[in-house]
């Protein structure tokens, strides 16, 4: 299957392509050493009180940069008018490759490799987890922000958002529901990482609430 | 001299006690409306004003105010109350307001961010509780003798007390019970509604119930609107006693109720303004400018304060009102701002 893969090195790591042109990405070999990259870690808190008969779950977000030096399957990218099911056997293939070129030379990549998927939007666009929170915390247009500030506009969103955890309780049933649930258009990408062994997220994008899904390198 | 007479609650003042808290707001008021619960508060108080030993903590008072005039015949028309130690048997939990400022260059944003910190800051200062005086009442100077002789008590026998004073106020409800602020903080933990939820902490300690509420600061921004209102704000049923202390010089923008928002105030005793104000007087002749003050004779046992019109010392009929024996020694301070020297 790698043979159908072309391998090309750029700054920031190494992009791979499907040679027919349908699909590629760029594997990030450490991310965040330079300029630094923001999740939320999705927590539990278990609050008892006995006397009571109360026994809840708590859902808590934390800010952190818990991803760095790991590395990344960054740039998903898809030729428009691909269908699903073509798209998740092209990121497969493309995981395979990232995967064979992480094992020629382990040394060169971090524990974890980790990808984002954009979290969930209804029909307008407009995203509940940024409504919820985000927007809260960050009045300008944000479109217009990641628009002009590229992939910084994360790290600059995190010196706005809150530092302590973040009970998920607060932000609503809205964001609640949709928390770490990709965009409809990137289920076939979850689709493909999650057959490929990724793990469930526990970390989401700061702005979209979009998952974070990891599979262990090392 | 006016009819009224502060004294410290008898056996004999629980049908009052029972009256006043059925009239006063549900779960509004520190006045439990059970009366085997106020027998028990008679009981505490009047162990406290009369135990010998040395002060534990948690020691509560309660002080009841009389009508003494003739119509009246000695009709109990108020109460007020102290907790010796707030959260004596574990830990008081309130909200510290606290902001964080929030900034980034390159979005152009410099903000400050309101949140709320849960803390025991105020664990173990003296309490002031349990205010409440019939509507009657309200308008004439019978709620300041029911609220300030307290911080004359406090401040004659301070050994018994802290030097930080707090009073927690109710927040707002609306007409069916209902509290934005909890709805907002405390149900989401709880999973009950607020009057449930104050049946539930009515006879406990509120402590272990705050072991349910998130340690980490709440960002006020991701309150919705009503909730944001809510914090600090007053239930109109709490709005007498509060603009008491405010006058007396209690901090209003510290410390919110955990469960309702409603504003904890909090000062050092001897900042107050009745106890700055304060001096002995002893029976004596009638020299000076008469002012009105409240008198009080300060003994634990045998506490007794009216509000009279004295000048540099006080009269015959006063002390004889307050019980005092001859030459014992009063304390007054200035019923209004204005004679505050």
């Amino acid at each position: 299957m790698t043979d159908k893969v072309h391998i090309s090195t750029e700054p920031g790591g190494q992009r791979l392509s499907l040679t027919d042109g349908t699909a590629s990405l760029l594997l990030v070999p450490r991310l965040g050493l330079t300029l630094p990259r923001y999740h939320f870690h999705i927590g539990r808190v278990v609050h008892a009180a006995q006397e009571l008969g109360l026994f809840r779950v708590q859902t808590t977000l934390l800010l952190g940069n818990d991803h760095t030096g790991h590395s990344e399957l960054a740039e998903l990218y898809f030729a428009p008018g691909l269908g699903d099911a073509a798209q998740t056997a092209a990121l497969s293939h493309l995981i395979a490759a990232a995967r064979a070129l992480i094992a020629r030379q382990p040394a060169d990549f971090g524990d974890w490799l980790i990808a984002e998927l954009p979290g969930w939007r209804d029909a307008s666009g407009a995203s509940p987890f940024w409504q919820a929170l985000g927007e809260r915390f960050y009045a300008g247009d944000a479109a217009e922000a990641e628009a002009r500030l590229g992939p910084a506009w994360r790290s600059h969103l995190a010196a706005l958002l809150p530092r302590q955890a973040v009970y998920l309780s607060f932000l609503g049933p809205a964001a609640e529901a949709r928390l770490a649930q990709p965009a409809d258009a990137a289920r076939p990408a979850l689709a493909a990482l999650q057959a490929a062994g990724f793990q469930p997220a526990a970390h989401v994008r700061i702005d979209d609430g979009g998952p974070v899904l990891a599979w262990r390198i090392a | 001299m006016n009819h009224l007479l502060l004294r410290p609650v008898a056996e004999a003042d629980l049908p009052a006690l029972v009256r006043m808290a059925a009239a006063s707001a549900d779960g509004i008021s520190s006045l439990p409306n059970d009366e085997a619960k106020l027998a028990a508060r008679i009981a505490a108080s009047m162990q406290s004003f009369a135990s010998l030993d040395d002060a534990s903590g948690e020691e509560t008072y309660l002080f009841v105010l009389e009508d003494t005039s003739a119509d009246s015949e000695g009709r109990v028309v108020g109460c007020s109350g102290i907790a010796a130690s707030a959260g004596f048997f574990d830990r008081f939990y309130s909200y510290r307001n606290e902001f964080v400022v929030h900034a980034s260059a390159a979005l152009g944003v410099s903000q400050r961010m309101h949140t709320l910190h849960l803390c025991h800051d105020l664990t173990g200062a003296t309490l002031l509780t349990s205010f409440y005086l019939e509507p009657d009442y309200e308008a004439g100077p019978a709620a300041q003798l029911l609220s300030r002789a307290r911080l004359l008590f406090i401040h004659a026998n301070a050994e018994r007390f802290s030097e930080r004073m707090a009073a927690e106020s109710p927040g707002v409800t609306d007409a069916t019970g209902q509290s934005p602020f909890w709805d907002a903080v405390g149900r989401r933990f709880f999973g009950m509604d607020y009057p449930e939820a104050e049946a539930v902490i009515g006879g406990r300690s509120r402590a272990c119930i705050a072991e349910l509420m998130p340690p980490s600061p709440v960002y006020v921004a991701l309150l919705p609107e009503a909730a944001q209102w809510a914090i600090g704000q007053l239930h109109p049923v709490g709005e007498l006693p509060f603009s008491i202390l405010q006058d007396e010089g209690f901090d209003a923008d510290s410390y919110i109720d955990i469960f309702d928002g409603g504003p904890t105030v909090e000062a050092p005793l001897a900042s107050l303004r009745s106890v700055r104000h304060a001096r002995e007087v002893t029976v004596g002749p009638a020299t000076g400018r008469q002012r009105w003050h409240l008198v009080v004779r300060p003994s634990r046992v045998g506490f007794a304060a009216v509000l009279a019109e004295i000048g540099d010392q006080v009269d015959e009929a006063t002390a004889t009102a307050l019980g005092a024996h001859a030459g014992e020694r009063l304390l007054a301070t200035p019923l209004n701002a204005e004679d505050r020297a």
